[in-house]
């Protein structure tokens, strides 16, 4: 509890459930353009830059991943490439127009939900202890 | 459709009278403008947008790189530090729609975060 008489209140729209007893907090994810969208699974990262997907994905929405935006990511051990494409990326019931990145390497199979792109947008609520996420977008909160 | 239909119908309306003809107008701009709210396409105005703005994100990496910007289409509409002064300058241009994003530096090593020491690849070398 805060100090006392002071307390904190934000709202959400949307739950997510996930399981509290796997090592991540991996929720459902759909990526979309105009033709074609794809469903995946995404570890919410508050320490990752980025939104972060595998390129087999990229491939799926009819993408040519060479051709977006090059950057580097640094890992603990390295760093890798992906490339940077404006997807449209839905979460719960939530949409937002979002540039995200595909790995180059096709042996990478992680898909992460970070700050630009998603957290960035959004209102986030986490009750790690009954594995729940509560999600908003920013500027949605009701008074 | 081929030029001699067009010839033809053009041809056929010239016999019209000026009402018919400002009916037969009506009805053509309606069924030109319902073609082009047609999903088909939307979507290639969409994926046009999508790469002319990625298009312009290249260019520009160098002189907007490490901040925030609100692009229009590919009108440049408010710059800032962070998303939020980057959106809250795109509502003060008039454009709420803008698409706010981070443009990192062309040299900028991102993040991964949390998840890095699970990571294999690439390999160090």
């Amino acid at each position: 509890m805060g100090r006392m008489g002071r307390s904190y209140h934000l709202s959400f729209t949307e739950l997510i459930s996930y399981d509290p007893g796997q090592s991540s907090i991996t929720v459902p994810v759909t990526l979309s353009l105009s033709h074609d969208r794809v469903s995946c699974g995404a570890k919410v990262d508050t320490g990752a830059s980025l939104c972060i997907f595998a390129r087999d994905l990229g491939e799926q929405l009819g993408l040519e991943i060479e051709s977006g935006m090059r950057q580097l990511v640094g890992t603990v051990t390295g760093t890798f490439v992906v490339h940077l494409h404006e997807v449209n990326l839905s979460v719960a019931g939530l949409a937002f127009s979002a540039f995200v990145g595909f790995a180059e390497d096709e042996g990478f199979r992680r898909n992460v939900l970070g700050r630009r792109g998603f957290l960035e947008q959004i209102t986030l609520g986490l009750v790690d202890y009954d594995g729940k996420l509560y999600l908003n977008s920013y500027g949605n909160e009701q008074t | 459709m081929s030029v001699e239909i067009v010839d033809a119908i053009k041809q056929q309306a010239a016999t019209l009278t000026a009402q018919e003809k400002l009916q037969l107008a009506h009805y053509l701009l309606e069924q030109a403008r319902l073609d082009q709210q047609a999903p088909g396409n939307k979507s290639t105005t969409e994926d046009a947008q999508r790469r002319e703005r990625l298009a312009w994100l290249k260019v520009h990496r160098e002189a907007y790189g490490g901040q925030y910007i609100a692009l229009d289409g590919t009108q440049l509409v408010a710059v800032g530090p962070t998303y939020r002064v980057a959106r809250e300058g795109a509502h003060a241009a008039g454009k709420p729609q803008a698409f706010v994003m981070y443009l990192s530096k062309p040299d900028e090593v991102a993040e991964w975060g949390g998840w890095g020491g699970a990571i294999t690849y690439p390999s160090p070398n």
